[in-house]
């Protein structure tokens, strides 16, 4: 497996690079595309066209590249990362979520990959505003079992919340999937996914609930009780909301969920993950600037166990970005020094990876890297 | 920040020329955009920490408010909880898992007369020493282990050197994983109860025994009362075949009525009394209607006669010849009517009428009418006909004789034939006194009998000509009586005066047919009955046959259950003080033929 990865702030820039490293030697049958939607996406695409490799894109609310020699964290621009491995071990698809719900979508990628390969590994990135991450993930399960490694990310669209696209080299649509499914006897799969949120406030009980639409908390709109308790106003959801997950407190274990939309009318919330009626939550904050250090912990004791590997993706939280802010490259710089392998990925509305040993989840405020390579 | 500004500081302080600046120039430069990164994190921070912190104090507010909100409902729950405690007069108490106290209410402190601070972490044993309480510990270990409460727990605890008797429900504590973290019990002091369950008792053995009493002195005062007028009514029976002159034979007339009268004066006291034990006996056997109808006759005929009354019995053709019911209480409502009829009429009829009211397939209904064309009723005068000691008028009772048991008792027994007793009358006019009965009917099935044998075959045909009788009676008069209607049929006799002579006479002799009476000295009948049988079984194993003297207990009317003990004990039927010689003869047939 060859991986070369780059950053481009201008299509321009993308097309040279693409020219620059695709060439006899290195001719990419895969590629990780992830970018922002005020660089033109259907530029992106006039440019991936032309070359025979499989796309898996998304639109992002910031692009992550680090090479130890940049920013790391970019706008408007267009993170890549071309990987040439043998065909073999691989397939990708896309899938339209055109008026089926996001358990059914799953369904559809689950069954494709179950199909495809006996032991499938996942990736996965969703598009559409509304989409129910955890369902998603439920209904490739439903095929593969609770044991097969997922991981990908929501597609971002810069904080506004209208709509989010996924795109392979043919396709840009919304809503949908694109997914990566590798052949887990061959390929190696390993990653984390780590938080370090804590809650903060009183217990309270989702009262209504459908899905990830809540509608009322304590016997209260859930609008209302947002705004009442973060002392904002409607325009600053779900933007501001969305650092404030609600932690859902089941059985010792505990799950974030962002808002990712609004419905004035209902006072409903809209979260990128279901939470279940009766469930019992709290708000929840990044305990400081500090909790990096949570998660530079984790990353470090990830690559003290495991090898690293030639593509690593990285889906990060959007939120943990906004709370973080600059703070946050500390995370993706320790990653590439343990790793040693350029890092290529986007800020996300959730994330789909592993933690702990309880199988694959759909998060939010996570930073979740997923390691692959051949193996031995 | 500050070391990257020292280190700006120190580099640009080395230059001094332009040389030293280009080879620091790079540093700087690294410098500048270290320290640029590091304002923009700190500026990031700064700012954050305005807009977040609006937020966090916010929520925290909120937070705040919720705790509160929580804090002062559970303080009103715990309030509401210990005015609950407080108000309840049973003893509460919650302990821990090893068994000592941990919170008691009110009543409980004033029950043992101690606060709780002195109860708290002391356990039964340390409040009360002299209080054996293994048991009940016992008890609450079990409630501890299982998770399940245990109810009505009795205990005597001594307090004071008096006894006080408590019954507690322990139930378990349970934390919110499902855990057992103690044990909570309720107490009420029933020692009230308990003092009255043991006086109840008390009183509930002492009203069985008098029961018992009533019911034993109820069945020797029948035989001892009936005893000697049967004495009389038999004697004069015998007299009345002997040869006497005119006047004698009107004398004896006088005395067989006086008897009569007083035989169905101490019948009616007796039953009433049997009604007062709850012991009125009412038995179900097949009968035929006919011969209760004919008894009727025989009895009445002749009163009716004397007062020149027309007396007559309608029975319906149409009413089945075998009937199942107590044959004896028919007769005596009949003849309680019937009699009252006589009694109150002066001129005219008495007619007695039988229909058929409803037929079903195992029961059938009849209505009995008694029609006279006596004084009659007035209105005001019916409602108080049928209870107890209730006559007319006493001018009634001085003219007409009678104890006013006589409906009340006919009352009784026609409800236990499940109908219903009534009278239409005009006063001047006459009355018709009513009742309805319901009866069962034949049983369908006959029991196959058996071919008779040869020794049952001479046995009937003996029946009527010549027996030889083991008769049993200790009455000197009883014995008389039925030797005479014994002897005048053919039948040889020889008495016992009671039951042990009556084994021994029985072992010597040969007899046909013991009859038994029950009530004797020295050995009574059932006893002889069964020293007889067993005597039989032995003679028939040594003699490899199977004979079977028949024994008829005699009974002066004993209640139901003697029946049984006379059965069980191995007598084959009885009859009844004084019998007539064919009702003997046909019992035997019966008994003997199946």
């Amino acid at each position: 497996m060859i991986v070369k990865a780059f950053s481009a702030s201008r299509i321009g820039t993308l097309e040279f690079k693409l020219q620059e490293l695709i060439n006899d030697r290195f001719k990419p049958n895969l590629a990780f595309v992830f970018a922002s939607i005020d660089l033109g996406l259907d530029n992106v695409l006039g440019v991936l066209k032309k070359y025979p490799m499989t796309v898996f894109g998304a639109s992002t609310c910031g692009e992550i590249f680090f090479d130890g020699k940049n920013e790391g964290i970019f706008n408007n621009s267009v993170s890549v990362s071309l990987v040439q491995m043998d065909e073999q071990y691989f397939d990708s698809i896309l899938f339209d979520g055109e008026g089926i719900s996001s358990f059914e979508l799953g369904k559809k990628v689950g069954q494709w990959g179950a199909k495809k390969f006996n032991s499938p590994g996942f990736l996965v990135t969703i598009g559409g505003v509304g989409a129910n991450g955890q369902e998603v993930v439920e209904g490739i399960q439903e095929y593969t079992g609770k044991d097969k490694l997922i991981f990908g990310g929501l597609a971002g669209d810069d904080a506004k919340f209208k709509q989010t696209y996924i795109f392979n080299n043919e396709k840009l649509i919304s809503p949908g999937a694109v997914a990566v499914v590798f052949d887990t006897s061959k390929i190696e799969m390993k990653g984390l996914a780590t938080s370090g949120w804590v809650g903060i406030g009183s217990d309270k009980v989702v009262t209504k609930a459908r899905g990830n639409i809540v509608y009322t908390i304590d016997n209260e709109p859930a609008l209302r009780v947002y705004k009442d308790h973060l002392n904002i106003l409607d325009e600053d959801l779900p933007e501001i909301g969305v650092e404030y997950p609600l932690m859902i407190k089941k059985q010792g274990r505990e799950i974030l969920r962002a808002v990712n939309g609004v419905n004035l009318e209902e006072e409903s919330l809209v979260f990128a993950g279901t939470v279940p009626e009766g469930s019992t939550v709290t708000f929840s904050t990044s305990p400081g600037f500090e909790v990096v250090e949570h998660t530079k912990a984790d990353i470090s004791e990830f690559f003290d166990n495991f090898e690293a590997g030639p593509l690593l993706l990285l889906f990060s939280c959007m939120a943990r970005h906004k709370a973080l802010g600059p703070i946050i490259l500390d995370e993706i710089l320790l990653a590439y020094e343990k790793a040693k392998e350029p890092i290529c990925g986007f800020f996300t509305y959730g994330e789909i990876g592993i933690s702990g040993e309880t199988g694959c989840e759909f998060y939010n405020e996570t930073f979740t890297l997923a390691v692959i390579s051949e193996k031995e | 920040m500050s070391k990257t500004l020292e280190n700006i500081f120190n580099s640009l302080n080395t230059i001094s020329d332009w040389e030293s600046f280009q080879s620091y120039r790079k540093e700087i430069g690294e410098q500048f955009l270290e320290l640029k990164k590091e304002l923009e994190s700190t500026q990031f921070k700064y700012q954050r920490s305005s807009k977040e912190k609006n937020i966090i104090y916010s929520l925290l507010n909120k937070t705040s408010q919720d705790l509160n909100q929580a804090a002062e409902s559970l303080k009103i729950q715990a309030e509401e909880l210990s005015t609950l405690l407080s108000a309840i007069p049973a003893f509460v108490y919650f302990k821990n898992t090893d068994h000592t106290y941990r919170l008691v209410n009110k009543a409980f402190e004033d029950f043992l007369g101690i606060r709780l601070e002195n109860i708290k972490d002391k356990t039964i044993r340390n409040l009360l020493p002299d209080y054996d309480s293994s048991s009940y510990e016992r008890k609450e270990k079990k409630v501890l282990v299982s998770g399940d409460p245990i109810y009505n727990v009795e205990e005597i605890v001594i307090k004071n050197r008096s006894k006080i008797w408590l019954s507690t429900n322990i139930a378990p504590v349970k934390n919110i994983n499902n855990e057992v973290v103690g044990l909570v019990g309720v107490s009420y002091n029933i020692t009230e109860r308990k003092k009255h369950e043991i006086e109840l008792k008390k009183a509930k053995e002492l009203a069985e025994a008098g029961t018992r009493a009533k019911s034993e002195f109820l069945a020797n005062v029948s035989h001892e009362i009936r005893t000697p007028m049967y004495g009389i009514i038999g004697m004069v029976e015998i007299m009345k075949q002997t040869p006497l002159k005119n006047e004698q034979i009107q004398h004896l007339g006088a005395i067989e009525s006086s008897a009569g009268s007083l035989l169905i004066l101490i019948n009616d006291v007796l039953d009433f009394s049997k009604i007062e034990a709850g012991k009125l006996d009412f038995e179900i056997i097949e009968f035929r209607l006919s011969d209760v109808l004919k008894d009727v006759e025989n009895m009445l005929k002749s009163r009716a006669d004397e007062k020149e009354l027309e007396f007559k019995i309608f029975s319906d053709k149409a009413i089945p010849e075998t009937l199942r019911g107590d044959p004896h209480r028919l007769k005596q409502v009949i003849l309680n009517l019937a009699n009252n009829a006589i009694k109150f009429t002066e001129k005219g009829l008495v007619h007695i009428f039988i229909n058929k009211i409803r037929e079903y397939q195992q029961f059938i209904e009849l209505k009995f009418e008694v029609k006279d064309t006596g004084i009659g009723i007035p209105k005001r005068g019916r409602e108080r006909l049928f209870k107890e000691f209730s006559q007319l008028d006493t001018s009634t009772t001085r003219k007409f004789g009678g104890t006013g048991l006589g409906l009340s008792i006919s009352k009784l027994l026609t409800n236990m034939m499940n109908g219903k007793i009534g009278v239409e009358s005009q006063f001047g006019k006459g009355s018709t006194f009513w009742f309805t009965a319901e009866f069962g009917k034949e049983t369908i099935e006959k029991n196959i009998t058996p071919p008779m044998n040869k020794d049952q075959k001479d046995f009937i045909a003996r029946v009527e000509k010549d027996l030889t009788v083991l008769l049993v009676e200790d009455n000197e008069i009883n014995q008389k009586i039925a030797r005479f209607n014994l002897e005048k049929v053919g039948y040889k006799v020889e008495v016992a005066e009671n039951g042990h002579d009556a084994v021994l006479k029985y072992k010597d002799g040969n007899f046909d047919l013991v009859l038994m009476d029950i009530l004797m000295p020295v050995m009574n009948g059932i006893k002889a009955t069964e020293r007889i049988r067993a005597i039989e079984r032995y003679r028939n194993k040594k003699t490899m046959s199977k004979k079977h003297i028949p024994i008829v207990a005699l009974t002066a009317n004993a209640m139901q259950g003697d029946r049984e003990a006379c059965l069980a004990a191995g007598m084959d039927a009885y009859i009844s003080k004084p019998f007539r010689q064919k009702d003997l003869e046909a019992l035997l047939i019966k008994l003997v033929a199946g």
